[in-house]
């Protein structure tokens, strides 16, 4: 059991080791840097800088010097929890992640909760009629919606909800410009903005859960434990939810865990349909104009909400499976 | 017993409680963006009470509201991205010594200036009612100081200071500006220089780290009332001490859209761009306006004549000229909404355009023609060079939107004569760092800026060309007209330089101009019709479509 632990905790040293590296040099591996400006977007037109502009700009972020020296600096700023200044906000990339995170964590999390939870529900339902009509009329509807892409969904979405119904707004994550008088107001506004992004993401995402419960539980119904259930004379809920359901959520929870990073990437095709502020419309953005500073700090807050995910995942397995304790 | 354990993970009533907490969460850090701009909410109360009262004088002037969503950065030179639509949210705050209007350039801080017969002495003299947003006087210190800031602190502009000789202040209202060289295009280059205020950024030592309210202090006909930068939505005021034309709006929102046309039709948005497709049902529609968007922004086929002797022979870049269909290019990627590239490089919809230069049609028989007559052949639907082995041409291009798709129709083009073309594509600055550092055979690319001061072809094609179109052209006539327009202030001798200019780029071809992408704007006139497109510009949200047209 020591050697396990410590070895976990190595685990985990290299692992940020190797992030810290990977997120250094992979954005400047990629062609290109930050005021390379020779070209423009759809329709626009961008500042000419000289030589001796540019060269300002790249002594000014440090990027003239040689590599590994930059990356020294980096990590000293990182002890200081520095994450240095981003090129193209022209401000301190821990207060723009600070700024972005929560809408993310929001919207990704409480897509994730829904998810999970009606693809359990629909999973027990499924399960135990398989087979039968609501089984396939819930197998086949789930598994078609998540095949739509998630920016068509969306637009759907607010074709019907906010063009025709007009019961939601169309984009962003609050009504611009206005004070609140008083929290509960600024609740339901960020509730109402809310709604529909959180719906869209929550439905592209709950064929996963579903899939993979409806799948073990149809195993676990098997067993011959549930027999025993059974004979005992226990009422169909318990047995439902208590015997078969704990123990089809395993592999759900590990798959939760799992799929944290991409969960985030998956945001931005929402981000960008309901034009809603977040890390992956940011983090895109920073990738695209090799923001470096900024890419790289969205990357190490990635890779931190990943391993710790993961490390929730090992606590909550624990309690799910006695095998492990 | 296990079983007995309480843990509710699939419980809703869990994942509630943990919705709302996080609601909490992101309420709380809005919140906190809320009290930053409270400072200014009541610096500003004192002064509402007088808008209000002026308002009431006038009548009601409407809030415009545009299509946001992305964060230009804060609206000043320091802070502001390097692209277009951070430099006209500037433009809003910040005032120049000249600016450029439906006509043409007009004066602006500056009322009115004379230029020395050298051609290297400019005398502005200054207006003497403006003030800075915090009640300072605007002076010639604040001129001086601003040249010699951003000379030592250059911002993202596409003014070369190491024109700047030295500045002199001749008395408050006066400046003496030196120059190194006499430039013709000076007067044009001024219009994207901001004053800063000299009481406020003469105490900065890194412009680029100064993001307080003072930042935002300039002359302009606008103030920055709130700005949310993770939503991007900004919102401009008037400002009623404003030295300028009146205003014929109250507000300037940009908001955060999605979608321009859901929003547009919602009414969330009160202008914005709509596709060729649409604009049929816009036109239909009563409450909606149109305006055609001038084609002032391009997209290039560049060819490498440094690494591949066999794009060095013109008639082969003209053969390309002949072999690739622009109409039916501009009909396919952009439904229309375009004009055909203009040999002579300036697009028809700029003011020095000269439509006398050499044109080539859709003709791919004269293409061969051409092809042949510097001993090419096409044998079995393959085109061999003189060495008789196949010819084949790496063409680098963005992956995405029209950029890809122009790149396909130009490949199938090509390959009608028989040129084999392949097809690497990869992200912007990919694409631009290969096509700068030379390592691309063909390469199709695109900017906006074609309305710009004539100069522009001195500045892209003179001297062995700018980065990106440095692709080993060069052409000592050419070179000398450039020169000579550079520094000929009388304006017929210069424009005749300039069209001279445009007949060597169209028979040489040292690129191929495939299309300036036009596009429309779709408005509600109900709420706002004074918008007005810069004799030089494409776009609707600079400052001049806010004001009353007196200047």
């Amino acid at each position: 059991m020591q050697t396990t632990r410590r070895f976990r905790l190595l685990d985990y040293l290299v692992t940020i080791a190797v992030i810290l590296t990977l997120n250094f040099m992979v954005p400047r591996l990629m062609p290109g840097d930050p005021f390379l400006l020779v070209s423009a977007e759809a329709g626009e037109e961008f500042a000419v800088l000289s030589e001796r502009q540019r060269e300002y700009f790249m002594s000014y972020y440090g990027l003239d010097k040689p590599l590994h020296e930059q990356y020294l600096i980096y990590l000293q700023g990182l002890a200081r929890g520095d994450l240095g200044y981003s090129i193209q906000y022209r401000e301190e990339v821990t207060v723009i992640i600070a700024r972005s995170l929560p809408w993310t964590i929001y919207l990704v999390i409480s897509a994730t909760l829904l998810s999970t939870i009606f693809g359990i529900i629909f999973a027990v339902i499924s399960a135990w009629h398989r087979g039968k009509t609501r089984d396939n009329l819930l197998l086949v509807g789930l598994v078609s919606i998540s095949e739509v892409p998630g920016f068509l969904l969306g637009l759907s979405f607010l074709l019907l909800f906010s063009v025709y119904l007009g019961w939601f707004p169309l984009a962003g994550a609050g009504t611009p410009f206005v004070q609140f008088d008083s929290l509960l107001e600024r609740i339901v506004d960020i509730i109402h903005y809310s709604f529909l992004p959180i719906i869209v993401l929550a439905l592209s995402r709950v064929s996963g859960s579903y899939l993979l419960v409806r799948n073990t539980l149809i195993m676990v119904l098997s067993r011959d434990y549930m027999k025993t259930a059974r004979a005992k004379g226990l009422p169909e809920r318990v047995i439902r939810y208590r015997h078969a359901l704990r123990n089809a959520l395993l592999p759900l929870v590990n798959r939760m865990a799992l799929q944290f990073g991409g969960l985030v990437g998956g945001a931005v095709l929402i981000e960008n349909v309901f034009a809603y502020p977040g890390l992956g419309s940011l983090m895109a953005d920073a990738a695209l104009a090799r923001d470096y500073n900024l890419l790289q700090g969205i990357l190490l807050v990635l890779a931190a909400g990943v391993l710790f995910a993961n490390f929730m995942a090992d606590l909550v397995s624990r309690r799910l499976d006695p095998r492990i304790r | 017993m296990m079983f007995n354990n309480k843990t509710n993970y699939h419980n809703p009533g869990f994942a509630i409680l943990l919705i709302i907490g996080l609601l909490l969460l992101v309420t709380l850090t809005a919140c906190d963006d809320g009290a930053d701009s409270g400072d200014q909410a009541q610096e500003t109360e004192q002064e509402t009470e007088q808008e209000q009262q002026d308002l009431s004088q006038e009548e009601e002037k409407p809030v415009v509201r545009l299509a946001g969503g992305d964060d230009w950065g804060l609206p000043n030179p320091y802070a502001r991205n390097p692209r277009g639509p951070a430099e006209r949210k500037v433009a809003l705050v910040f005032d120049t010594l000249i600016e450029r209007a439906a006509e043409g350039m007009v004066p602006w801080l500056a009322e009115d200036w004379e230029i020395s017969d050298d051609g290297k002495v400019y005398t502005f003299h200054l207006r003497r009612d403006v003030k800075w947003h915090d009640g300072t006087d605007f002076t010639a210190d604040d001129v001086v100081f601003t040249i010699n800031y951003q000379d030592e602190h250059p911002p993202y502009s596409t003014m070369d200071y190491s024109i700047f000789d030295r500045v002199e202040k001749v008395d408050d209202y006066t400046v003496k500006l030196y120059t190194t060289e006499p430039s013709a295009p000076f007067l044009y280059e001024m219009t994207s220089i901001y004053m800063l205020p000299e009481h406020i950024w003469g105490e900065i030592d890194d412009p680029q780290q100064f993001t307080d309210d003072a930042s935002l202090i300039g002359t302009g006909p606008f103030t920055l009332e709130s700005y949310s930068r993770e939503q991007g939505a900004y919102n401009f005021v008037a400002n009623h001490d404003f030295w300028g034309p009146q205003h014929n709006v109250s507000a300037v929102e940009f908001v955060p859209v999605g979608d321009d046309i859901l929003a547009l039709r919602q009414g969330d948005i009160h202008i914005g761009s709509v596709s060729a497709d649409l604009v049929e049902q816009f036109e239909a529609d009563p409450e909606f306006s149109i305006i055609e968007r001038p084609g002032l922004w391009s997209m290039r086929l560049h060819f490498n004549m440094r690494d591949l002797p066999g794009l060095q022979e013109k008639e082969v870049r003209q053969a390309f000229a002949h072999a690739i269909d622009r109409e039916d290019i501009i009909d396919k990627v952009l439904r229309g909404a375009g004009i055909p590239g203009n040999p002579g490089m300036l697009p028809p919809d700029h003011i020095w355009h000269n439509p006398d230069v050499q044109q080539y049609e859709y003709d791919p028989d004269e293409a061969l023609r051409l092809l042949e007559s510097v001993g090419y052949e096409k044998a079995d639907g393959t085109l061999l060079d003189q060495n008789g082995q196949p010819v084949t041409f790496d063409l680098l291009v963005r992956g995405e939107d029209e950029h890809g798709r122009t790149g396909e129709l130009v490949k199938a083009y090509l390959e009608a004569i028989g040129i084999q073309v392949n097809i690497k594509s990869g992200d912007r600055l990919t694409v631009d760092e290969n096509w700068t550092e030379g390592n691309f055979e063909l390469n199709i690319n695109a900017h906006g800026g074609w309305g710009r001061d004539a100069d522009v072809l001195r500045q892209n094609f003179a001297d062995g060309g700018s980065p990106g179109y440095n692709t080993g052209w060069s052409n000592q006539e050419f070179d000398r007209l450039a020169l000579e327009q550079f520094s000929e202030f009388n304006e017929g001798a210069r424009r005749a330089l300039i069209d001279e200019m445009q007949e060597i780029l169209a028979e040489e071809l040292p690129l191929l101009m495939l299309y300036y992408e036009t596009g429309y704007y779709a408005y509600r006139h109900d709420v706002y019709d004074g918008w007005v497109l810069l004799y030089d510009h494409h776009t609707i949200d600079n400052k001049v479509s806010f004001l009353v047209e007196e200047y």
